[in-house]
């Protein structure tokens, strides 16, 4: 996948299209009532230039400048539509039109991160003079030639490209499955919310590049959130918080009394969602979601698309909190249920996928740095964490949200100094208490710090890699702590982004 | 991202400062370890090897024990060498060592842990070894492991001998050989093989910088070579053979190649140590274990049985934090003492030896805060002293508890429970075939059949449940964790999506701790259909009872499967 399009690579890219043939931008253009005339894609195509912090999560004070560069769309009600990708903790976002050379401040009207979608617009009337609105294809096709465009140099970027196919997959962002258009194209650096287009209507916006394949997510999905959104009765994606396997083994079904001819999928996990009470049981047989058959395969037809994924019924025009009728293979009978879709977020999980919009949290104390354990964090390693990080850590992965254990923090490292010699090596120790009190989250800490034991700070590790056990003297651990950021150069001893939990009197 | 890597190699470094424990084993030393246990990049510690044999085509050895150096396709008639050559200190007059040091060469079949009835290519290889007393001969245990021939050729002599394993010790990389007859294949006292051969005489632990030779018949020639080197250091070491045990070893500059191992180390005509490992991507170090650990073995098998070192269930920390010392109570003046971070699940360990006891003395060697003792006037981990007991043996201890110094008696026996983490040897891999279905236990051998990238390809269930289960989760633990280890294709199984790679729950709702529990699982099934659930996420697939037993003859004989089950 690619990251944003830093300006290096853009300046490199643009380079690459000085020398390509351009395809003219008036071809595209098509008779079209618009305000201002025949629609012109020039017109409706917008730069976006973002500068946002880009975080260290292993030194998570420190911060540098990161500037990329995206594609807009102008849709109706003075917005320009475009992926979430790439604003995620953004100090300044720029607009320029038609490529004339002047930006134009920007603000971000809404943003889904899981749906990778956002919508920005400016205060300054005049940008919108000369714009217009382009209109969303819905359905979309799914076979046919597509122009994929972009500005690049003051100059509208023309590419051709041919749908291979439309299929469900999880969304950029998040986990959530979502519908996503698969395009055979050669341009260069896409996946920045370049606009997929079919004559004068929008069909995608590209999310994702690999080799000659661009990924966009289809207008189609895109419609009916903005909207919602415009309407204010968008509530976010939901998502089905159960596993399933497809059925292979037509015993297996007989195993759970279904019969007739092998159908539907076996669910397997259950309750991803946490605090909620999940309707469906594991080996529940899903047949039937909303009046969609579900095959073996755990496809359903789709009147327009024929052959899906069942996780598309998620989030086909329905949002976090809507309904979904079920029909399932429950032992040995049929049953109806409702099936409330729970909302998606990044706190559905044990690591968070993505921390946006937030400065890192830590705290520090006495030299030992606890940091949140998340994705975040363990992408430091690289995009081949899951290999190179270290195992115990990566491995949480695989453990669920619970009321004991809604995160877990991490011991990351140890900042030398006197009062903590023999830990200086200490790295990635998973906290499990300090002074007596379980360490659910990270703002539990200074709490946990107000009660020491004995006039010792005593912090206990979850057993594996680690040693069981360290002690700071209480007496001097806040002087310690000073020094420390004296010496590190690190502005603040903590930044948490919930309040510590109240002092709890022994 | 140098940091990063930093992190990873520090954790390592600081985990666990004494005990050869298994977690310490599998984390830190031999085994490639699973990506991301600590290690984080190009500045890890370069894996050891062990110099053994090498063989004609045979691809180098890549990690693990010196391979026993490459057997020559022909072994070429012996050419005439009057003395040894110069080696700067002339050895004592009238000293031949090198008559005393025979080149093993060996023929082995090492077994498939996925498809446990099936053998890899008969390969040779060769390795040193010398004549000690009571007619044996001394090698690496990884210079004899698997091995179906073994032969032995001497020291200017073109006649081969044969022998045989009289006794092996994989955990510390050792074993003596017995010339036999190969008609009767009962030891030959009386053997040629003896004629004119003086059993080499032990030495001490030689000291830092003095220097050695060692002798061996390494590959790049086909006699006797010899190279001269300094002891490094010496301290405790991974045991690369065993993968998940460290004892003391010696690091020397003399060149260690594959085809040394098993050769001695000389010191003023005596044997210093028996060399056995190199270090990969490092010049000019090579490892010897040293006459402490040899005579720990011989002492061993005196009583005709090796048992092995046994293990003191401790897992020891640093205790160098003023804050941690002053809570322990521990003198303010003091700088000994380490504390007992976790204790396995050894009875005889747990009654005498509680977390947050501080080991102050091990036997007659005190213990620093750093982990170390003083043993021979080399500083080395603590566990030296505790690996000097044999099975069985009491170590007096003397600890700090509850602010006032005890005396304690911890009994220590071999334990195995960790076997599976490490590289097993010389004992085929049980498995247990059903409808087409191959059960075989977690271990370290099955994951490494998924290949040099294992740690990437097992899946992290897999790596979670084999290393890190007992330690985090000993109420889950299951003595000998069980796969579905393949499938071998009949119709009877043609619809299983599971295809092999995947843990064992239960079978008709009985838990499966280990494989044993399988054959009585399917035996106790009463219905048409046999249930077999899986983790980690308890997927489960179905079998036809009557289909699977009545197609069992025909599977096993369809792919060569000599049995149903070897358990």
């Amino acid at each position: 996948m690619n990251r944003p399009f830093s300006l290096p690579a853009r300046l490199a890219f643009s380079l690459a299209m000085a020398l390509s043939v351009l395809t003219p931008v008036l071809s595209l253009q098509a008779a079209h009532s618009q305000d201002s005339g025949p629609f012109a894609w020039e017109n409706a195509i917008i730069l976006i230039q973002v500068t946002s912090k880009e975080y260290n999560y292993i030194q998570p004070w420190e911060r540098i400048e990161h500037k990329v560069y995206k594609t807009g769309v102008v849709v109706e009600g003075r917005q320009i539509l475009t992926t979430a990708d790439g604003l995620a903790d953004q100090t300044e976002i720029r607009l320029k039109k038609q490529g004339d050379g002047l930006f134009s401040e920007g603000r971000v009207v809404w943003i889904d991160y899981q749906a990778n979608l956002a919508a920005l617009t400016t205060d300054e009337t005049d940008f919108w003079t000369g714009l217009q609105p382009a209109r969303l294809a819905d359905p979309v096709p799914i076979t046919g030639p597509v122009r994929i465009l972009r500005w690049s140099e003051d100059h509208l970027e023309d590419r051709q490209g041919d749908i291979e196919r439309l299929t469900v997959e999880n969304s950029m962002l998040s986990f959530v499955s979502v519908p996503a258009l698969k395009i055979d194209s050669t341009i260069p650096g896409a996946g920045y919310g370049e606009a997929v287009t079919v004559g004068d209507r929008l069909i995608g916006l590209a999310c994702a590049q690999g080799g000659d394949a661009i990924t966009a997510i289809p207008t189609s999905f895109i419609a009916p959130i903005l909207k919602a959104q415009q309407a204010k009765t968008y509530t976010g994606l939901g998502y089905f918080d159960f596993t399933w396997d497809p059925v292979e083994n037509p015993l297996n079904l007989d195993y759970l009394k279904l019969p007739g001819p092998a159908r539907g999928v076996i669910v397997k996990e259950t309750g991803l969602k946490p605090g909620v009470v999940s309707l469906v049981h594991s080996r529940d047989v899903i047949l039937q979601i909303d009046g969609f058959d579900i095959d073996a395969e755990g496809n359903y037809r789709d009147p327009q698309y024929k052959k899906l994924c069942l996780e598309n019924l998620s989030s086909r025009g329905k949002w976090a909190g809507m309904d979904c009728k079920l029909k399932l293979w429950r032992d040995g009978k049929e049953q109806d249920i409702v099936y409330k879709l729970p909302k998606a977020e990044y706190g559905d999980e044990l690591l968070h996928e993505q921390l946006f919009d937030q400065d890192p949290e830590y705290v520090l104390a006495g030299g030992f740095v606890f940091v949140p354990l998340s994705e975040p964090y363990l992408r430091s390693w690289g995009p081949d964490w899951r290999q190179r990080a270290p195992f115990r850590l990566a491995y949480y992965e695989m453990d669920k949200v619970t009321p004991e254990r809604p995160q877990r923090v991490i011991l990351s490292q140890v900042l030398p100094y006197p009062s903590n010699i023999g830990y200086e090596s200490m790295r990635n120790a998973v906290v499990d208490e300090i002074n007596g009190m379980k360490i659910k989250r990270i703002s539990d800490i200074p709490t946990a710090l107000k009660t020491p034991v004995g006039g010792f700070d005593v912090f206990k590790f979850e057993s594996g890699d680690s040693i069981s056990e360290a002690v700071l003297d209480a007496s001097e651990i806040d002087d310690a702590t000073q020094d420390i950021m004296a010496h590190y150069h690190i502005p603040a001893d903590h930044v948490l982004n919930t309040p510590p939990a109240p002092v709890v009197e022994k | 991202m140098s940091s990063l890597r930093c992190l990873g190699i520090c954790l390592i470094s600081l985990a666990f400062i004494s005990p050869p424990l298994p977690l310490q084993a599998v984390t830190t030393t031999s085994l490639t370890p699973p990506a991301g246990t600590g290690s984080t990049g190009a500045t890890a510690t370069p894996p050891r090897v062990a110099p053994a044999p090498a063989l004609p085509g045979a691809p180098p050895a890549s990690a693990g024990a010196l391979p026993p150096v490459i057997a020559p396709a022909q072994p070429a008639a012996p050419q005439q060498v009057p003395s040894a050559p110069p080696l700067g200190t002339p050895l004592p007059e009238g000293s031949e060592p090198e008559k005393s040091v025979v080149q093993i060469i060996t023929e082995f079949v090492e077994p498939n842990w996925a498809a446990p009835w099936i053998f890899d290519l008969p390969r040779g290889a060769s390795g040193t070894g010398f004549l000690i007393d009571g007619n044996r001969i001394m090698t690496n245990a990884h210079v004899v492991a698997w091995t179906t021939e073994l032969k032995v050729r001497r020291y200017h002599d073109p006649q081969l001998y044969f022998a045989k394993v009289e006794y092996v010790a994989h955990d510390i990389d050792l074993a003596v050989l017995k010339i036999i007859d190969p008609k009767t294949h009962e030891e030959d006292p009386n053997s040629d093989f003896y004629k004119g051969m003086k059993p080499l005489d032990f030495g001490p632990l030689p000291k830092v910088r003095s220097s050695v030779v060692t002798y061996g018949f390494p590959a790049g020639g086909e006699q006797i070579s010899y190279t001269r080197g300094v002891v490094s250091r010496i301290e405790v070491e991974g045991y690369v053979h065993p993968g998940n045990r460290a004892f003391l070893a010696v690091q020397t500059d003399a060149a260690i190649n594959p085809g040394n191992s098993g050769g001695p180390v000389i010191q003023d005509d005596k044997v210093v140590g028996v060399a056995f490992e190199g270090m990969t991507g490092l010049q000019s170090t090579g490892y010897f274990i040293p006459t402490v650990v040899i005579h720990h073995f011989l002492d061993d098998i005196k009583d005709g049985t090796y048992d092995g070192v046994p293990e003191a269930g401790l897992r020891m920390s640093a205790l160098q934090n003023p804050a941690f010392r002053h809570m322990l109570k521990l003198p303010e003046d003091s700088k000994q003492g380490v504390r007992v971070d976790q204790v396995l699940d050894i009875p005889t360990t747990r009654a005498v030896v509680k977390p947050d006891d501080v080991v102050m003395q091990v036997g007659d060697y005190p213990v620093d805060d750093d982990g170390t003792i003083t043993y021979d006037g080399n500083t080395v981990g603590v566990s030296a002293a505790i690996d000097l007991a044999q099975n069985g043996d009491i170590i007096p201890l003397k600890i700090w508890r509850d602010g006032r110094l005890i005396d304690v008696k911890l009994p220590v026996k071999v334990y195995n429970d960790d076997k599976a983490q490490g590289n097993q040897y010389d004992v085929l891999p049980p498995y247990y075939v059903y409808g087409g279905l191959v059960f075989t236990p977690l271990s370290l051998d099955y994951l490494k059949t998924f290949g040099q990238d294992w740690s990437d390809a097992a899946g992290r269930d897999l790596i979670y449940e084999l290393v890190y289960r007992h330690i985090e989760d000993p109420k889950h633990w299951r003595p000998e964790p069980v796969v579905l280890a393949s499938i071998l294709d009949h119709p009877v199984n043609a619809n299983f999506a599971t295809r092999g790679q995947a843990m064992v729950d239960k079978i008709n709702g009985m838990p499966i701790e280990r494989l044993s529990d399988v054959p009585k699982a399917f035996a106790a099934t009463t219905g048409p259909d046999v249930i077999i659930e899986f983790l980690p996420d308890h997927h489960f697939e179905v079998i036809r009872k009557d289909a699977a037993e009545k197609a069992n003859p025909e599977i096993l004989d369809t792919y060569s499967v000599p049995a149903q089950s070897r358990l």
